[in-house]
């Protein structure tokens, strides 16, 4: 007998449970949702088999990862090639690995609404991720179109799940991992972008080209000037000199104009004439002899 | 074995029996699920509440699953409007919307699916042919983000409509979507459009080498005039600069020289004389010229 009663304790103690700080307690009895929302704490339940219970993670962010199986992610191989491919508005094709996230708001909703709950979201963002895909072309969604095609992924997706599924599930993000051409043509992509960055050092060339001539230009256009202004000074010294030394010279002719003439004359011809080669005729018979002038070195 | 003990045995058994018999009264229904109570084979009750319910023993109780189920079976190939091979991937969710036709018709999941794939896929192939590949697959300039749909969601759509009575009324089952999960060439016609986005990537960066001298050309060419405009300038301002040097000393000179222009001829004259003549100079001198006469003929 108290083999008996020690048994319906532990039975009865059964009952106790403990709902995790990140967690909600759903609790049906005898089939029907009895207790939707339990919070974290200890609680009791009527034992099994008139109760069950599940626990939800509902503060815990979910990731899926589209473009590749969950268990070959696990595996860490390679999925099937044609998994991860999407074709692009352009008609290209395009390898993209998506990440979803999700929080579960309705735990009741995401235990009892589906069979797979998770598999629909997959599908769903997958679904949505690729219709949206062939809508851009292939280099908006490698490059500028990315961020605004997650969030747009993000709001469709999260839009049918609402309005068709109802899954108690809310979508936080989906990012796009990977976005790259498939290998027998990722060489063409990747000298395109080489040409890219040719063309973006072309202009960088050609602008510290244009950054070096113009200051050489301003500067000699600078020296050009101040020669110019030297010049303009140069003459006008030189004259106000020259015009200074006439009128000193001339005050002096004027005192006595033949003296001063005449030894001016002299002076000058003093100066030039032993340089010279000089040849002198007689000025009556006005004859020149032009073989000595030959014979002169 | 004792009276005493028999009756015991034949208590204990009564008992058990009882409460056996007790518990087969009652079944309990979970929120997932459909339950039919059967009755010597002929369907007597469905019960749709989650609970613990009532029946007789001799029913027997079978259950459906209520929850959505997923239907996506391996992507197959279909032929678009314009004759192009495209491997569609489709996933159909659905969930049991009428267990007594579903229990008559269909059976089971596996029943269903089958039957939902010659109903949905034999749609969708059809439907395939009456849009374009160029339509399915396009770019749009403007993708909206709420209310207007894509030709993919219109054909799904489409195909859901079309398929959702008959799936209702021959199999109990409700379509609750049909989507287009992924479109992409089969394997045997990948070559070809490798072959085709390689050509394009090499013409895009040909466009793009060809740009950059574009801009390189333009841009020096642009300094070089800009240079050039530059020392113009300047050579205009210089001459102008200079030639205001020559006119003031222009003006200098004439209005020294000017008190008395025969002496500056003189001045100037012997000047030039001593810059024109050098060693390489022959001169030819009249024994009359004023430099000579006074060793020609003596003092006059």
């Amino acid at each position: 007998m108290r083999w008996l009663f020690g048994f319906v304790l532990v039975y009865l103690l059964s009952g106790f449970y403990i709902v995790g700080s990140e967690e909600v307690g759903v609790v049906r009895l005898l089939g029907r949702v009895w207790q939707e929302r339990v919070s974290p704490g200890l609680h009791y339940r009527p034992p099994f088999p008139f109760t069950r219970l599940d626990k939800v993670k509902v503060r815990q962010v979910r990731r899926l990862t589209i473009g590749m199986e969950a268990a070959e992610a696990l595996m860490g191989r390679q999925a099937n090639p044609a998994m991860a491919q999407f074709l692009t508005g352009d008609q290209n094709i395009l390898i993209v690995r998506a990440v979803a996230q999700f929080t579960v708001h309705d735990p009741v909703r995401f235990l009892f609404a589906a069979s797979d709950a998770e598999g629909i979201v997959r599908r769903v963002v997958e679904t949505v991720l690729a219709e949206e895909v062939a809508q851009m072309p292939v280099d908006e969604v490698m490059t500028t179109g990315k961020i605004a095609l997650q969030n747009r992924v993000r709001r469709k997706a999260q839009r049918i799940l609402e309005e068709r599924y109802r899954l108690g599930i809310t979508l936080v993000a989906v990012t796009l991992e990977r976005v790259a051409p498939p290998d027998p043509v990722k060489d063409a992509f990747e000298a395109v972008t080489q040409a890219r960055q040719t063309r973006h050092r072309r202009l960088l060339e050609a602008q510290t080209y244009a950054n070096t001539v113009l200051p050489q230009a301003r500067g000699e256009a600078q020296r050009v000037i101040n020669e110019a202004l030297a010049y303009r000074e140069r003459r006008i010294a030189e004259a106000k000199g020259d015009a200074a030394r006439f009128l000193a010279l001339w005050s002096e002719y004027r005192k006595a104009k033949d003296v001063t003439a005449a030894r001016l004359y002299l002076e000058a011809m003093e100066e030039i004439l032993p340089r010279l080669k000089k040849v002198i005729v007689d000025a009556q018979s006005g004859q020149l002899d032009v073989g000595m002038v030959r014979r002169q070195p | 074995m004792s009276e005493l003990a028999k009756r015991r045995m034949a208590q204990v058994a009564l008992a058990v029996v009882a409460v056996l018999l007790i518990a087969r009264c009652f079944f309990t229904v979970d929120e997932t699920e459909w339950a039919m109570v059967v009755r010597f084979g002929r369907l007597v009750r469905v019960v749709g509440d989650a609970g613990l319910h009532l029946r007789l023993p001799i029913d027997s109780v079978r259950k459906f699953d209520k929850r959505l189920q997923i239907y996506n079976p391996p992507a197959t190939e279909m032929l678009t409007g314009d004759k192009k091979n495209l491997v569609v991937d489709a996933f159909v969710v659905w969930r049991i919307a009428d267990p007594v036709r579903f229990l008559q018709s269909v059976g089971d999941n596996l029943g269903a699916e089958a039957r939902l794939h010659d109903l949905v896929w034999s749609e969708l192939a059809a439907a395939m042919g009456n849009y374009e590949l160029g339509r399915l697959v396009a770019v749009r300039s403007e993708v909206a983000d709420n209310g207007e749909r894509t030709a993919l969601t219109e054909l799904a759509e489409s195909v859901r409509e079309r398929c959702r009575p008959n799936a209702l009324r021959l199999y109990g089952i409700e379509l609750v979507d049909v989507r287009l999960k992924r479109l992409n060439f089969p394997e045997q016609n990948k070559e070809a459009v490798f072959a085709r986005m390689r050509a394009e990537r090499e013409r895009i960066a040909k466009r793009y080498l060809a740009e950059g001298e574009e801009i390189a050309t333009r841009i020096k060419a642009e300094a070089d005039r800009e240079k050039e405009r530059i020392l113009a300038d300047a050579y205009r301002q210089a001459e102008r600069i200079k030639g205001e040097g020559d006119a003031e000393a222009a003006r200098i000179y004439g209005q020294a020289f000017s008190r008395d222009p025969q002496f500056y001829k003189m001045l100037r004259t012997l000047d030039a004389y001593k810059k024109a003549m050098d060693d390489k100079t022959t001169v030819v001198l009249s024994s009359d010229s004023e430099f000579l006469q006074l060793l020609t003929r003596g003092r006059k």
